[in-house]
């Protein structure tokens, strides 16, 4: 299949309405199979083995498919001047006038099918968040980035000032100044040693057992294929056991979990592979471009100043190996988008310079070396004691309880010990807790570091944030603390974008007070 | 407080009528357990046909439930008082709005006039029983974005809405 025919130029093609691609109908039907896929494996693998509900379900799927096609060609776009034209609807039409500058985020998607069709789903947000403004579902690939290069247009010539420190100095529309500059990329070898240390395979597993075990049939299927295996296994251990083969069973055992870790690790890397092959961060202008994906290949472009808040975090095992990872919040990109659709990695994994390199790029003031580094109250240790101990005391206690009522299956011997140990274990976490956290305030970006093993980084740009909210419990009265919080555009409802505990109430107050007078400046 | 800078800063009016609300919404809600505990004994008083045949337990219950109810109105009460004495809420002049709230858990929320998306007054049956009302601030956040002042005059939170509503003119990023 080819792509649709050119007209004259871009500038004359974009002119006159333009449709979809014409095989735009074909993804409308998979979309809607898409979602009737869970309903339809319900009824042909759990329901009943009668046939009579396809020849009811037939003409039902023919009339929503031919429905879906006659959207598909009743779609319009054209961009006019400043703003971008969409009509759409067969019965009950509609015409959207988006204007240009509030289209923020722009996301293409191809998986194979697309890309054996050369062409791309193309959706675009605005700032309000929810719902995407416009989603082209179809587009063939010129037609993809003849609209992108208009959308692009006029948005960069009315901010001018990003594109300034953006390294692009004199950045204009001329086509030659905007090419993309690659600002991050990550090699074949960096991507699997991403899968190696995530922890993709086993949230699969976990996802694929919680789905598989409460269904029955699932269950009784996965049991016919594990029985001969793990009956066979079963035999041996307990030859073992009768013989006094010891250390046999001990080699056993451990080749057997490393065996396990080995395949879980396997299957993270494969997936991780599948998910971020080329990753390939961009930049054109001041707009960020990200693609990356085997199956489906995502690309998504954000504008600079649409970036909220930064989150860079290393796991133990990162900072063995030297690598971190920085992630993104995007004003617009709220967490009921589709998944596909947000901009959450500007690397996924990387080394600290690199990780240092795209935070300068990003907020070019920061002068990460010297930050201004405040601990948190000295208080803070017993806050966090006193808070934990709120639900780990109940815990501690019904664990003891359960062991009397039971008849004391484990020692008490045993348990006091461990009891200390978990005690003693707990007391260092939470001082080396406290030692590491704090926060600093340099220039327009507020930064709170926090985390023992799992250690992150959080960078919230003062002009971006919404509101401020200091907070305190009657322990953290008690003992002088504040909460500072503060919260952006985009991300998780369910968390702030800042949430700094254990503060000394004046200071809490005077950063409050400073990050006010920034807030107040007034925005580009 | 740090307060150096030269802006005006001018309290929010609340009604006593909030007072009256709070005192008895929190008052009949604590109450609620105890009402259901006499409602229970009077019911089981009535099934049984002769009151002397009743064990001591079953007539201790009816005085209990109505202690336990009386304390619970007492606790809501006090609450409604101690919530009502920390709620307020300020006008920084050409700045924002700033509220404090909470009895433990205690929070002072700083909301710019700058990053206003839209306000609304709200009013329900009592509130305009008693002519107060509540205005709602929206900012564009993703948490909090939504902060409520309640217990204003009417025409003051009219007033207050037109001052703070944002004015075309401000690009938002």
């Amino acid at each position: 299949m080819s792509d649709e025919p050119q007209q004259a130029g871009p500038q004359a093609g974009a002119r006159a309405p333009e449709r979809l691609h014409p095989i735009s109908w074909l993804f409308g039907i998979i979309g809607m199979l898409k979602q009737m896929i869970a309903p339809l494996f319900a009824v042909l693998v759990l329901g009943q083995r009668d046939s009579a509900w396809a020849l009811w379900a037939l003409p039902v799927l023919l009339v929503l498919a031919l429905g879906s096609a006659l959207r598909a060609r009743a779609f319009r776009y054209e961009v006019t001047g400043r703003e971008l034209l969409v009509r759409e609807g067969l019965w009950d039409r509609s015409v959207r006038h988006i204007p240009l500058a509030r289209i923020q985020n722009i996301t293409q998607r191809r998986n194979f099918l697309h890309r054996r069709l050369g062409v791309t789903e193309l959706r675009l947000e605005s700032a309000a968040g929810g719902k995407p403004e416009a989603v082209m579902k179809v587009l063939g690939m010129a037609a993809a980035t003849r609209l992108e290069a208009l959308l692009r247009g006029p948005a960069s010539a009315t901010a001018p000032a990003r594109a300034d420190d953006a390294h692009n100095p004199g950045d204009t529309r001329a086509p030659a100044q905007d090419t993309p500059r690659l600002v991050f990329h990550m090699p074949w070898r960096e991507v699997v040693l991403l899968g190696w240390t995530s922890r993709r395979g086993q949230l699969a597993l976990a996802a694929a057992l919680g789905v598989v075990m409460p269904n029955e049939k699932l269950r009784l299927w996965l049991g016919q294929w594990f029985e001969g295996p793990l009956g066979a296994l079963a035999a041996v251990f307990r030859s073992d056991l009768r013989n006094h083969a010891w250390i046999h069973l001990l080699l056993l055992t451990l080749g057997l979990l490393l065996v396990g870790l080995l395949l879980l690790r396997v299957m993270s890397v494969a997936m991780t592979v599948l998910k971020y092959h080329r990753f390939r961060l961009e930049l054109q202008g001041e707009r960020l471009l990200a693609s990356h994906g085997i199956g489906t290949q995502v690309r998504a472009a954000v504008r600079l100043p649409r970036l909220q808040r930064w989150v860079l975090k290393s796991t133990w095992l990162q900072r063995r190996l030297n690598r971190c990872q920085l992630g993104v919040t995007v004003a617009g990109e709220s967490a009921n988008a589709e998944k596909f659709a947000r901009f959450k990695d500007l690397a996924p994994l990387a080394t600290p310079a690199q990780a240092q390199a795209l935070l300068r790029l990003c907020l070019p003031a920061l002068d990460w070396p010297h930050l201004p580094w405040q601990p948190l109250s000295e208080a803070s240790l017993k806050r966090r004691l006193l808070g934990q101990a709120r639900w780990g005391l109940p815990l501690w206690l019904a664990g003891l309880g359960a062991n009397a009522a039971l008849g004391a299956p484990l020692p008490w011997a045993v348990l006091l010990v461990g009891s200390a140990l978990l005690l003693v274990a707990w007391v260092l976490h939470a001082r080396a807790w406290v030692r590491f956290a704090a926060c600093a305030l340099d220039g327009e970006v507020m930064v709170y570091r926090s985390g023992v093993f799992t250690q992150r980084w959080v960078l919230v740009s003062c002009r971006k944030m919404q509101t401020l909210r200091l907070y305190s419990s009657g322990l953290d009265r008690r003992l002088g603390l504040q909460h500072l919080q503060a919260d952006t555009q985009g991300g998780r409802r369910s968390a702030r974008a800042l949430d700094i505990p254990g503060l000394p109430a004046d200071q809490a107050q005077t950063l409050r007070d400073l990050l006010w007078q920034r807030l107040l400046q007034p925005q580009r | 407080m740090a307060e150096a800078q030269p802006t005006s800063i001018t309290p929010i009016e609340r009604l006593p009528a909030l007072l009256r609300l709070w005192r008895w919404r929190y008052g009949l809600s604590s109450a609620l357990p105890g009402l259901a505990g006499v409602a229970l004994a009077l019911m089981r008083r009535a099934s049984s046909v002769n009151a002397d045949a009743l064990q001591w337990t079953a007539r201790a219950s009816l005085p209990a439930a109505v202690l336990i109810a009386l304390l619970g109105l007492a606790l809501g009460w006090w609450y409604a008082g101690r919530r009502f004495a920390h709620y307020r809420a300020e006008h920084h002049e050409g700045e924002g709005v700033v509220l404090y709230a909470g009895v433990w858990w205690r929070s002072e929320v700083w909301v710019p006039t700058a990053r206003l998306q839209h306000l609304d007054v709200q009013q329900g049956p009592l509130d305009r029983r008693w002519g107060m009302a509540s205005l709602s601030l929206h900012t564009a956040g993703s948490h909090d974005h939504h902060t409520r002042i309640l217990g204003l005059p009417l025409a003051q939170a009219h007033a207050l809405r037109d001052h703070l509503m944002p004015r075309q003119a401000v690009a938002h990023e």
